[in-house]
């Protein structure tokens, strides 16, 4: 298993686990953001602390913490 | 007992029936889907629409009739589920949950259908009287997706319109579809999405010994089930009974842990709606084209580079200004003639009349130039830069911004959405504060109403560039000239927003430390702004509608200026008085006593600083027409000021206590006295402090 905070642009993935708690949990739950969705990078911001992923045909922006708690499985 | 209340409830629901003559409808949905589009389309109000998400954040009413029926309808601000994470979706999840309403209208994006379902799937289980629009219909073509509405229908068992509200198509079903609802009987909708096996078992129990069946029960327990909610108020809606309810749920808690559900219990919920939305989906929508996110990525992949981003950020702003400083000068000219006219005329009507001199004075060099001034100088900057400005907002490019500056945000340990409040605060402090909403946590979003102020307003827009015009430019030649002044306008917001920064990073480590909490961004697609609409729309509600504040501010304050220009004491009148008093403390800060007056008499709006200035020192003797800028120029010169004025005037304009309705809706979002006198002393502090270094640097180098 990887974190969704290290995979490279444009590598499509599939999500493992949402290892966090509370209400960020459940916003990233109803994003769509649950086992078995494919989710892919696809922008980066200047510190490369925010990232834009593509989830469910929406681009979405987390900061390099959230994505971190994301488990997620290379695909191929 | 149970009986007699079934009688009542029965005939409850049949008064409700046939008798009713208004029907409430609840407009419900994802974040930036268009709501408020369907809204104003339906109701003819004027909600804020625009291309991001989190632009409603608290409820609307508005009204329609059709079929000789009155229809009430409700926008609610956007929200992903129902069960909250930040205030503005509570709004929905209250409202959804423990008002009375006929109808909930789900709108959806059918775009990213899938998603948008969850929020359907939740709202039926609450209500059956739902009708889902499915709405971006025309982007959906686009896109090459293809959703079988007929379909969806039937699998969901409501009545099911789509729609593109931007383009007016599909509003006479949707009207027809809410009608058919709405005169629907009320009953249970089948239940669609069946949850872990044993969790139903225990919603069986329950239900069973509770005893009482109403529409909504099964979504009422699986709410006080929850270990993460204590909201007392799902525990009254269902009216214990005896005490049989509070029994069953404590056994259905003690089940849940007995079979270690509780630990994941929201997981549990979340994943049995996403599973049966995604059924859904992949029954009833079609995807053709792979690739129809490419075009956009493209665009992105520019305007959020990580090197180039930020660049291009500062030249379109800076291009903004541009026009704005440079478009403004011809129409301000015009309207200052119009106005001598009339003031012209209105003076001769007013001798032929035989009104009293002191009278016509007042009207006339009072009340009228006061207006005139407003008008000519404030009006338009604003009409040509809030209509920009909107243009970029319905472009989609703000979310772009607190992408790019998310990374200062982060380091001033605050919420990268930050940006998109302070956005709004271009347009109006007041917006931008209630917009705060957006952000979850609490330290954060008070973060942001704190410093808000710094970016300044519509309303201090004009001075800002009426300064600018009057003292730097004319200095170079042609071209130059031009963008000499606009890279101080661009300076001067600059400086707002590293304050901005600073000013936040320094709360997070002092009065409000805290931690950066977590967050999402959602970047919607690029859509094609509504040239015609957002130019008039923006004109005609927002501008006018802050010129008219201006003027109902500038009026008393005229009056009161006119009087305390007449009035004398031993001999000077009392306006001499007050700045004669006030002038040896602006000294220190670079300004003089009459713009310190104008910036304290301002407080009810900001428009009115420039105005109060001009007519205090016009009152001091020198008299001036309305005529160009230049001359308006030499009366200030006359009445000393120099550059350095020039300059410390603009940053008081930019840094100084927020105007009175703002600070009012500080207290309202805040609700605490101690927070509203911390945004008022906070920028006024910080403004004297720059000033009186600038003022005092300046004048040793001078
Ligand atoms: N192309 C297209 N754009 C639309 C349509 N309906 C709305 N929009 C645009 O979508 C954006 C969002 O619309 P809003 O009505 O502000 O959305 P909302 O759901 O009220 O958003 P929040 O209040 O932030 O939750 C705006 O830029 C609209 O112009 C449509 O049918 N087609
Ligand atoms: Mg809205």
């Amino acid at each position: 298993m990887h974190l969704l905070s290290d995979t490279i642009l444009y590598e499509e993935v599939e999500v493992q686990e949402v290892k966090c708690q509370g209400s960020i949990k459940r916003r990233l739950l109803d994003l769509g953001i649950i086992h078995g969705a494919f989710i892919k990078p696809m922008l980066e911001n200047t510190s490369k602390d925010m990232r834009a992923y593509l989830i469910k045909g929406t681009l979405i922006a987390l900061r390099k913490e959230e994505a971190s708690a994301i488990y997620v499985q290379r695909r191929g | 007992m149970l009986f007699s209340k079934m009688v009542e409830m029965n005939h409850q629901i049949n008064e409700l029936y046939e008798e009713k003559r208004n029907y409430k409808i609840a407009l419900v949905g994802n974040p930036n889907v268009g709501k408020s589009t369907v809204f104003n389309a339906l109701t003819g109000m004027k909600q804020h629409t625009g291309n991001w998400a989190g632009k409603t954040v608290s409820i609307a009413t508005g009204e329609y009739i059709y079929d000789n029926q009155k229809y009430t309808m409700i926008d609610l601000p956007g929200t992903y589920s129902l069960m909250a994470h930040s205030k503005e979706e509570e709004v929905t999840r209250d409202y959804i949950c423990f008002e009375k309403y006929d109808v909930c209208v789900v709108v959806c994006d059918s775009t990213c259908l899938e998603r948008n379902l969850n929020l359907v799937l939740q709202t039926l289980e609450i209500t059956s009287r739902v009708v889902l629009c499915l709405n971006l219909m025309d982007e959906a073509n686009k896109k090459k997706i293809e959703v079988h509405v007929a379909k969806l229908k039937k699998r969901l068992g409501i009545e099911v319109v789509s729609m593109s509200a931007r383009h007016q198509v599909g509003f006479e079903e949707l009207k027809k579809a809410i009608k058919d609802t709405a005169y629907k009987k009320y009953e249970k909708h089948p239940t669609i999405v069946v949850y872990d096996e044993k969790l139903e078992e225990i919603l069986y129990d329950m239900k069973a010994s509770i005893s009482i069946d109403t529409m909504n029960q099964r979504f009422f327990l699986l709410k006080l089930l929850d270990p993460s909610i204590q909201d007392a108020r799902f525990y009254e809606y269902l009216e214990d009974q005896g005490g049989k309810l509070e029994k069953a749920i404590q056994k259905g808690k003690l089940s849940l842990q007995e079979q270690k559900l509780d630990l994941h219990y929201e997981e549990l919920i979340v994943n049995k709606i996403n599973e049966k939305a995604k059924e859904i989906a992949q029954e009833c929508i079609q995807f053709h084209d792979d690739h129809y996110l490419e075009k956009d990525m493209r665009l992105d992949r520019i305007l959020t580079h990580k090197v180039y981003g930020v660049l291009i950020m500062l030249c379109l702003l800076s291009f903004i200004f541009w026009i704005t400083i440079s478009a403004s000068n011809v129409p301000g000219q015009w309207l200052s003639d119009i106005f001598h006219h009339i003031e012209l005329y209105t003076d001769q009507g007013l001798s032929l009349l035989h009104v009293s001199p002191w009278l016509k004075d007042f009207l006339t060099s009072g009340v009228l130039r006061t207006t005139g001034w407003v008008i000519s100088v404030m009006l338009p900057p604003m009409a040509i830069f809030f209509p920009l400005f909107t243009l970029l907002e319905d472009f989609g490019y703000l979310p772009r911004i607190a992408f790019n500056l998310d990374r200062y945000f982060h380091k001033a340990k605050t919420c990268g959405k930050q940006a998109l409040t302070m956005c709004m605060g271009f347009g109006c402090n007041a917006v931008g504060v209630s917009g705060c909403r957006i952000i979850d946590s609490p330290r954060e979003r008070l973060v942001a109403i704190l410093t808000n102020n710094f970016v300044p307003c519509n309303g201090r827009f004009p001075t800002l560039i009426a300064i600018i015009s009057m003292f730097f430019t004319g200095m170079l030649l042609s071209p130059w000239d031009g963008i000499f002044s606009t890279l101080l306008l661009t300076g001067v917001i600059i400086l707002g927003i590293l304050l901005t920064f600073g000013v936040s990073s320094w709360l997070s480590k002092t009065i409000l430390k805290g931690v950066p909490s977590s967050f999402t961004l959602e970047l919607p697609p690029y859509r094609k702004p509504q040239f015609g609409k957002v130019i008039l729309r923006s004109i005609f509600d927002r501008t006018l509608f802050v010129l008219g504040r201006a003027i109902s501010a500038a009026i008393p304050a005229g009056a009161i200026l006119w009087i305390m220009a007449n009035v004398q004491i031993a001999g000077i009148p009392l306006l001499q008085h007050a700045s004669t008093f006030l002038d040896p403390i602006a000294y220190v800060f670079g300004l003089d006593g009459v713009i310190l007056l104008a910036f304290i008499l301002g407080f009810p709006a900001n428009e009115i600083v420039i105005p109060i200035m001009i007519m205090a020192y016009m009152s001091n003797g020198y008299m001036i027409e309305f005529e160009h800028l230049s001359e308006l120029k030499a009366l200030l010169v006359a009445n000393g000021w120099t550059w350095i004025t020039a300059i410390c005037t603009m940053l008081f304009s930019l840094i100084h206590f927020p105007c009175a309705t703002t600070c009012m809706t500080i207290k309202k979002e805040t609700g605490s006295w101690k927070w509203t006198c911390i945004a008022f002393l906070l920028p006024t502090i910080i403004g004297l402090i720059v000033c009186f270094i600038v003022a005092n640097v300046a004048r040793v180098f001078m």
